[in-house]
């Protein structure tokens, strides 16, 4: 059996355990460790990669972002994020000097952003037809 | 990639089907933005006398929806001084002044002499027309591009247009740029 054909079955039989999602492990020198519902998580979705033969790397989502980062994000200037964050509406903490947002609410103004502005497009396009512009 | 940042001078969001095309390529992320309170203002004053049969309450709340859409993109004129836009003539001043203040890398404007007056400023930032601009767009992001087309085109609803009649319009403001499209397309 080739490496990767065992790995497959490998993981599968692991999921099998794992899909009642237990959180306590027992190791084999008798002590148990109790592992964190997103670890139980990640792992199961690791073992489904495996198992259907794919590849499965771990990419570290950062939890705070700094101010040019969320900048990139929104597609937005630096200073702009930070109007935003004077204004009151973007939530950010401050380390040291520097200001950090959360990515979960970076994400969720990100949203309601793209969704207020794509309202207005369409209904520029909706007036723009009732107008007669186009024609 | 850095996002290109681009001043939009008055003149490329007048013409309707150009302002959606630009409108719809930063909503789709494809470039970041750079308007102020004076182009927006020049915007409201040549749609109205350039649109003379339509009613310019609807017009002025055209602009009002482009301030909108635009709204977290409208930035002062920034501190640049006289002196280093100084051969830019005076009333086309505050479109370059704008676009030093804000780092940005194209002005994009369909009046020639602005482009060869920012053109002249050396330095990095260009100036080009909406035509060049798309065509850019195109190249760098056609992906992008096709989800723009894609999207103007499912907005008309009143009167459908396939995405080839929809080429086809928009080769009026964008020649180059329309042209590009239908050889992709094809």
């Amino acid at each position: 059996m080739t490496k990767r054909l065992e790995d497959r079955d490998l993981a599968s039989d692991a999921l099998v355990a794992l899909r009642r999602r237990p959180r306590r492990f027992t190791l084999p020198n008798g002590a148990t460790v109790q592992f964190p519902k997103t670890a139980v998580d990640g792992l199961i979705e690791m073992l489904e990669a495996v198992a259907e033969g794919d590849n499965a790397t771990v990419v570290r989502t950062p939890r705070e972002v700094s101010t040019q980062q969320a900048a990139t994000v929104l597609n937005v200037s630096r200073p702009t994020v930070v109007k935003l964050i004077d204004d009151g509406v973007l939530p950010s903490r401050k380390v040291g000097s520097h200001r950090r947002i959360t990515l979960a609410d970076l994400l969720a103004y990100r949203d309601d952003m793209v969704a207020s502005r794509r309202a207005v497009l369409d209904q520029m396009s909706r007036d723009a037809e009732e107008l007669g512009l186009y024609d | 990639m850095s996002t290109l940042v681009a001043v939009l001078d008055a003149d490329v969001l007048v013409p309707i089907l150009s302002c959606d095309l630009l409108l719809s390529a930063f909503d789709e992320d494809l470039y970041r933005p750079v308007i102020t309170a004076t182009i927006l203002d020049e915007i409201e004053r040549n749609l109205v006398a350039g649109f003379t049969h339509f009613d310019p309450v609807a017009l002025r709340g055209r602009v009002a929806q482009v301030a909108a859409a635009l709204s977290q993109h409208t930035h002062d004129e920034g501190d640049v001084t006289d002196a280093a836009v100084a051969s830019v003539n005076r009333k086309d001043r505050h479109v370059a002044a704008t676009a030093l203040a804000h780092g940005a890398d194209l002005v994009v404007s369909n009046d020639r002499r602005l482009r060869r007056e920012i053109n002249a400023l050396g330095g990095t930032l260009l100036a080009v027309t909406g035509d060049e601009f798309a065509h850019r767009l195109l190249v760098d992001q056609p992906d992008g591009i096709d989800a723009v087309i894609d999207a103007l085109a499912a907005k008309r609803t009143r009167r459908p247009v396939t995405r080839s009649e929809l080429i086809d319009q928009l080769a009026g403001s964008f020649p180059g740029f329309a042209a590009a499209l239908r050889l992709r397309t094809h």
